[in-house]
């Protein structure tokens, strides 16, 4: 074999693998951290003043707004449900490293189908309407965005400590199952806010 | 054609070929994952029907269409899931899965058809560079021999004098 026959083949090999990676590079996209984002606002739309005259004890029809939000950086088209519960000191909160929803029943579910990297706000408002006692514990009626709800499943003695857990579900694809957090990469991620507060009257 | 030539011209279309089989594969590859059923829970009907719309959905914005088309079935997704008639709902997902199906067809096709055309440059784009690295080498080799055969002659006009 000629030097120059040689040497035509080295060049060829070598600007083959440069452009068969450039090639590879160019349609394989690249790898990103997906993750949902979950928050809430206070009245003024800021992470400020989330109770009325900034004080965590509720009285009945004292109307309180927050605005709650999720962001998809899941990379691709994604339903975000958000699972709105009513929940008190003893019962469990949802556990993010077992990705186990808390253990409490749903008042409201909230659901949107949304673009990549698109977020999603609305206004989340509600009122305690009516405060009943049985048995040393203290049970609520809600009025949430309209709709009411008592709630006889979770009661708080003399009405502390109450809290209002936001949780975020998304349906799996791949399962076709709606899951608590959402899956990446093969891991589960799971988000979660709560508002305590205390029923007064 | 010389012999050289003939190896430069088989070598090209032997790793063309080859490398247009790994395409090919690949591409049947996510078609197969892509078509497959996948189990469904005990859901209503309708939700049954959304979560059928939605993976059709989700498949064709893998396939990569244009930003805009996946908006607006989405859009009209959020439609379907706010509306209370069912009947008006299932009509609206039905139209919807109708033309996701379409969506993810027509952007499989043309993201299988930009891979290769992507993957065919490759073998093109090396022997442009070898033919070119080749002459320039050949090129620079010529002068520098033309420069070795040079030979040192006495001046004429200095003989005259």
């Amino acid at each position: 074999m000629s030097e120059d026959k040689k040497r035509a083949i080295i060049i060829f090999a070598s600007a083959f693998m440069i452009f068969a990676m450039l090639a590879y590079v160019t349609v394989t996209p690249l790898p990103k951290e997906k993750f949902f984002q979950l928050y809430a606002l206070g009245e003024t739309r800021k992470a400020e003043r989330y109770y009325p005259n900034n004080d965590s004890n509720i009285g009945p029809d004292t109307p309180v707004k927050w605005y709650l939000g999720t962001t998809n950086f899941i990379g691709s088209i994604q339903i975000a449900i958000i699972r709105v519960k009513l929940g008190n000191q003893t019962l469990a909160s949802p556990n993010e490293t077992q990705a186990k929803p808390a253990p409490l029943p749903i008042l409201i579910e909230f659901r949107k189908v949304l673009l990549n990297n698109e977020t999603w706000e609305f206004p989340f408002v509600w009122k305690i309407t009516n405060i009943t006692d049985v048995d040393n514990l203290t049970y609520l009626t809600l009025n949430i965005k309209g709709v009411e709800k008592h709630i006889e499943e979770v009661g708080a003695k003399d009405g502390y400590n109450y809290r209002l857990i936001f949780e975020l579900w998304t349906l799996d694809v791949e399962s076709n199952d709606i899951i608590f957090g959402w899956k990446a990469s093969n891991e589960r991620r799971a988000a979660w806010l709560q508002f305590w507060f205390n029923a007064t009257r | 054609m010389n012999s050289r030539q003939r190896h430069f011209v088989i070598t090209y279309f032997v790793v063309g070929a080859f490398l247009i089989s790994l395409v090919w594969v690949n591409f049947s590859y996510t078609a197969a994952s892509n078509s497959h059923n996948m189990p469904l829970g005990t859901v209503s009907i309708s939700d049954q029907k959304f979560k059928e719309t939605f993976a059709v959905v989700h498949e064709a914005e893998a396939a990569g269409p244009e930003s805009s088309q996946i908006k607006d079935l989405v859009n009209r997704l959020n439609l379907a899931l706010n509306l209370t008639d069912e009947a008006e709902a299932g009509a609206i997902l039905d139209q919807i899965k109708g033309e996701a199906s379409q969506l993810r067809d027509a952007a499989s096709l043309r993201s299988y058809y930009n891979k290769v055309f992507v993957f065919a440059m490759v073998p093109v784009a090396a022997l442009i560079v070898t033919v070119c690295v080749h002459y320039a080498l050949r090129r620079h080799q010529s002068k520098v021999e033309r420069m070795m055969n040079l030979k040192i002659r006495e001046k004429r006009e200095a003989q005259n004098v």
